[in-house]
């Protein structure tokens, strides 16, 4: 585990002792956060103070909706650091600067449950100090602009935004979105390739016979990566419109979301890895009552039939077409 | 919990004002609630004086509504929202 590899993700250039094939390497020299994966033989961080924990988690739940009894990820803290434990998998040492990742498996687990762990549950937790605003939300670029689909876990957040970019609208992120204020507005910074699918998405979208991989030993979930079947932007994206996923419906309606609700739901669908720290809190809460003034928010209601993707899109970008003047005269 | 109550937003909790509605935070424990417009005006008028009955009168002038369902309205807010420790009430 001598040699250092270099990537970027959402603009932070990390380095790891092991490889991260999901990641684009970084040309830039200027680490911003160091990871490495330990041996399964050093001990676990000690005098943690646990102050947080998730019972359930997205890719923890089975495609028929069945969910884990036990915590999910406990967060906790200790003298110098954050400690994420995946209790089946795997413990994360967070320098409290965010500065350093350490890994140390719980578990005899694959190399690929660990770099799943970090890339999408761990680096979101981090960007989330790092950053203006981290939501759950995947991201497009359409011709008017970024949209970002914002909801919980098993929205359909990913299935949208992989349609989207099967017809072309380059992907700028899945199921996390770094928010950070630019000139013209908010700028949505791209993720890393690809997305997470359930297979029977992969099957019902994706052309026969595309290759895709494992994402972790604990879903069955598929990582698509091919950038030509769906492309993405490097740069960021001025953040058009951020629809809500909400509940199913039996034809697809958007509606503006009032601006208290909009507040709460971001509040709801932000990361945060330390939910103690009331000064990070205060700052957050500025920031979101900031997006919510500056960038129109949408509930969108649709059926959750892959046969009805394509007027689901239809119905999202004539919606931005229409008022594209409305939100241009705020 | 009465109309003779004062009670006051604790420094630990963060409010906007959102169009006609509040958001407020409490930086402690992470919990949020949201005001329409009638439960923004309430809080409006307890940060001038801190008094639920000064805020009663005034609502009353300002809103159709009979005093009982103000009175019953004001204090079952007032007591979900110190259940919340999104107010506090004042002891002196």
């Amino acid at each position: 585990m001598n040699s250092i590899h270099r990537y970027g993700i959402c603009d932070l250039v990390l380095t790891s002792n092991i490889a991260l094939p999901e990641l684009i390497p970084a040309t830039e020299d200027n680490t911003g956060c160091r990871f490495e994966l330990l041996a399964r033989d050093v001990p676990s961080a000690d005098g943690v103070e646990w102050f947080h924990q998730w019972t359930t988690e997205e890719d923890g739940i089975t495609e028929d909706g069945a969910r884990r009894d036990e915590p999910w990820l406990q967060l906790g803290r200790c003298s110098d650091a954050y400690v994420l434990r995946f209790p089946s998998y795997a413990e994360f040492v967070i320098a409290t600067d965010t500065n350093s990742i350490r890994c140390r498996p719980l578990a005899d687990i694959e190399e690929m449950t660990v770099r799943h762990l970090l890339l999408d549950q761990v680096v979101p937790l981090i960007l989330s100090r790092r950053e203006h605003l981290v939501l759950h939300s995947s991201a497009v670029l359409t011709q008017h602009g970024g949209i970002a689909f914002a909801g919980k876990s098993g929205r359909g957040k990913s299935t949208l935004a992989a349609s989207f970019a099967l017809e072309g609208f380059p992907l700028v992120s899945d199921d996390y979105l770094v928010l950070r204020p630019g000139r013209e507005g908010w700028m949505a910074i791209p993720c890393y390739p690809g997305v997470r699918l359930w297979p029977s998405t992969v099957q019902a979208i994706m052309p026969q016979d595309l290759p895709t991989r494992d994402v972790a030993s604990y879903t069955v979930k598929r990582r698509v990566a091919d950038t030509k079947l769906l492309p993405r932007t490097n740069e960021p994206v001025l953040l058009r419109r951020l629809y809500v996923l909400t509940e199913e419906a039996g034809w697809t309606s958007i509606e503006k979301v009032p601006p208290g609700r909009s507040m709460i739901s971001l509040v709801e669908l932000a990361y945060n890895l330390d939910t103690t720290d009331s000064t990070f809190l205060r700052q957050q809460f500025e920031t979101v009552n900031q997006v919510t003034r500056e960038v129109p928010i949408y509930a969108i209601h649709f059926p959750r039939e892959y046969s009805a993707l394509p007027a689901v899109r239809e119905a999202i970008l004539q919606h931005l077409e229409e008022d594209k003047d409305i939100d241009a005269a705020r | 919990m009465t109309l003779h109550d004062s009670v006051r937003i604790p420094d630990e909790v963060a409010t906007r004002k959102v169009g006609d509605e509040t958001i407020l935070l409490n930086l402690n424990t992470g919990i949020y609630f949201g005001l329409d417009a009638v439960g923004s005006r309430f809080v409006e008028l307890l940060e001038t004086s801190g008094e639920i009955a000064a805020a009663y009168r005034v609502m009353l002038q300002e809103f159709d509504v009979t005093p009982e369902v103000l009175e019953t309205d004001l204090l079952r807010l007032t007591e979900e929202m110190c259940a919340k420790r999104l107010l506090v009430v004042e002891t002196n």
